[in-house]
């Protein structure tokens, strides 16, 4: 199994300037469609994410337990060239990707799945999405929908826009096994959605219906050089401070890798 | 008081984008920006069921000794709420649990009661026939006596298209009544449609409510309590203290010891009517419900984080209540075809 780190570019220009958009259903190189799984592991570093009791060391001698950690895909799409073009499949307008009830090692292990029907068989140079809410979507209010929905919640109205991502926990700062300071972090707005795209060749077909991601929470709260939110100086943000949320939001991005069999 | 440029400029920009989705609202009109309303399945004639529904929640014959109806848990003046803290069935047999409000019962898709254990607004309708502590009343039993009583035989007919009362028939028509608890003429909704002004106290309440700008303290309200029905579809522990208490809340039916001490979020329209508060009344005024949240609550490994110690002062709490008294809405409470049949005629 590899695992791909840095293969997450952000392309969005070359991909709106430069591709032809197909529904799902549409000639790619079969016509046969499939149901594809698309499996994400929730991990804090090395280890499994669980909610509640799973407990991490983090920088500035911290503690963490989570209750909450989900985020917004939006746009999820495949990649084909042809020709020297880019044909983009899109396989699904929005999902939520939540980790809410991820809290025994068996939970953990399974991870959170999304499920997409109609998905055209073949091979593709790569998968395309927004982590976040594309702002076409965000334009919308959960009214518009009728729940069960990916989008009948989460939204701030006074904003005018859906929370992207939230994190929520809760911090040990002195070590004395005690949990007491909150965390909450929701995290928006249109300026923060963050189109990628994984490089990677993709089968799909009748036996080859899954794609396994790996999203690191720590990667979220870290840039791997360095820098982190430091609890001790904030514990919560409602998309206040643009400079945190800008840092969190890009780091998000780094966060969620694809792994290959 | 805080103040400054950011504040207000950001308090109009909210409410002016809020307006541009919003039509007017009437007496009976769901704001368009609303999510759509549960359905009743198998009426036949709205208008006759919503009337049969209307009889049979105000009718004390569907309890055992004919002495409790639905209306005695949920009163019109009280945003179908009870003002006690644990609702009274036959006998004076005292529940569980404060009755919840039925106000926009009918935006809710799942989760009934305050633990969540029932799927479906018709499922929930018999319930309270079933409880011991509420009507006690098998439904067989009801069945028969509305078989027998009046012209209940002849208003089944009319609104199902059919002959028959049966169990099915008695809850859909039920549901259907309370899908008409629609409050959506508030203060609030009325500021939100541009029909009127909120006072500066309302305003500043507003901002301190949604967390909307860095010059207010933030309540932390409306992560939980999402516009437009100031609920949200979840279930949560807000950190109240347990000891000596035994109701586990949501895990009573999960089963899932990490649902401990959460219940469903209810919805604050008409919150001012509504008390006492919380899913066993333990707080008598919305003061004491506010002094709860600005304590950050109890500690407890399930206790949310957005339960945190608050910096409100006094004018900031009187602003909050302020704007809380805007979901008010006596439009609805006062609505004529949702008072008790029996009375008015």
């Amino acid at each position: 199994m590899k695992t791909t780190w840095t293969t997450l570019l952000l392309m969005v220009v070359w991909i709106a300037m430069g591709c032809s958009k197909n529904d799902p259903g549409e000639d790619t190189d079969t016509t046969e469609v499939v149901n594809l799984t698309l499996n994400f592991q929730g991990v804090f570093g090395d280890q499994p994410l669980r909610m509640y009791e799973g407990t991490y060391d983090y920088p500035g001698d911290v503690d963490l337990r989570f209750q909450l950690f989900q985020f917004y895909l939006s746009d999820i799409g495949l990649l084909s060239t042809k020709n020297g073009q880019v044909d983009t499949t899109f396989i699904s307008n929005i999902d939520l990707v939540s980790f809410k009830d991820i809290i025994s090692e068996d939970d953990a292990s399974k991870g959170v799945s999304i499920s997409l029907s109609d998905v055209p068989s073949g091979t593709y140079d790569g998968l395309v999405m927004g982590i976040g809410v594309a702002p076409e979507y965000n334009a919308t209010q959960p009214g518009d929908y009728t729940p069960p929905h990916p989008l009948d919640d989460h939204y701030w109205s006074w904003a005018r826009g859906y929370v992207f991502a939230k994190v929520e926990g809760n911090a040990d700062l002195d070590g004395d096994g005690t949990f007491e300071e909150k965390l909450t972090f929701h995290l928006g707005e249109n300026e923060y959605y963050r189109p990628v795209v994984l490089n990677e060749t993709l089968v799909i077909g009748p036996s080859n219906r899954e794609m396994d991601f790996r999203v690191d929470v720590e990667r979220m709260l870290s840039d791997g050089q360095g820098n982190y939110v430091d609890f001790r100086q904030v514990t919560q943000d409602h998309t206040n401070d643009r400079d945190l949320v800008r840092f969190m939001m890009d780091n998000l991005v780094k966060a969620v890798s694809m792994t290959v069999n | 008081m805080a103040g400054g440029w950011w504040f207000w400029s950001l308090l109009c920009r909210g409410i002016a984008s809020m307006s541009l989705i919003t039509t007017s609202v009437s007496v009976t009109s769901i704001p368009d920006y609303w999510p759509g309303r549960t359905e009743t399945p198998g009426i036949a004639d709205s208008v006759e069921a919503f009337a049969l529904g209307r009889a049979l929640f105000y009718d004390p014959i569907l309890s055992k000794d004919s002495t409790v109806a639905c209306a005695t848990c949920h009163q019109p003046q009280l945003a179908f709420s009870d003002g006690l803290a644990q609702s009274v069935g036959v006998d004076g047999r005292r529940g569980r649990r404060s009755a919840p409000s039925l106000a926009n019962v009918g935006f809710q898709y799942h989760g009934f009661f305050w633990d969540g254990r029932v799927a479906t607004l018709e499922e929930q309708s018999l319930h309270p026939f079933r409880d011991s502590l509420e009507m006690d009343l098998p439904v067989g039993e009801a069945v028969n006596r509305l078989s027998q009583h009046g012209d209940y035989r002849e208003r089944f007919t009319r609104s199902f298209g059919s002959e028959g009362i049966d169990s099915l028939r008695i809850q859909r028509a039920l549901a259907h009544f309370e899908r008409e608890l629609v409050s959506s003429d508030s203060r609030y909704d009325q500021m939100v449609a541009g029909k009127i002004n909120f006072t500066i106290s309302e305003l500043r309440g507003w901002a301190i409510f949604f967390d909307a700008s860095m010059d207010v303290p933030h309540a932390e309200c409306n992560h939980c309590h999402v516009d437009p029905l100031f609920a949200n579809p979840q279930f949560e522990n807000n950190g109240l203290a347990t000891d000596g208490l035994n109701d586990n809340g949501r895990s009573g039916v999960t089963g899932n010891p990490y649902d401990r001490g959460k219940f469903k979020v209810p919805s604050l329209r008409n919150v001012a009517l509504t008390a006492p508060y919380m899913h066993d009344g333990r707080f008598e005024t919305l003061e004491e419900v506010l002094d709860h949240y600005i304590s950050g609550g109890h500690p407890g490994l399930t206790v949310s984080p957005n339960v945190r110690p608050l910096a409100l002062d006094e004018y900031d709490k009187a602003d909050l209540l302020a704007f809380l008294h805007t979901l008010t809405d006596s439009t609805f409470t006062h609505r004529p075809d949702l008072q008790d049949p029996f009375k008015s005629n």
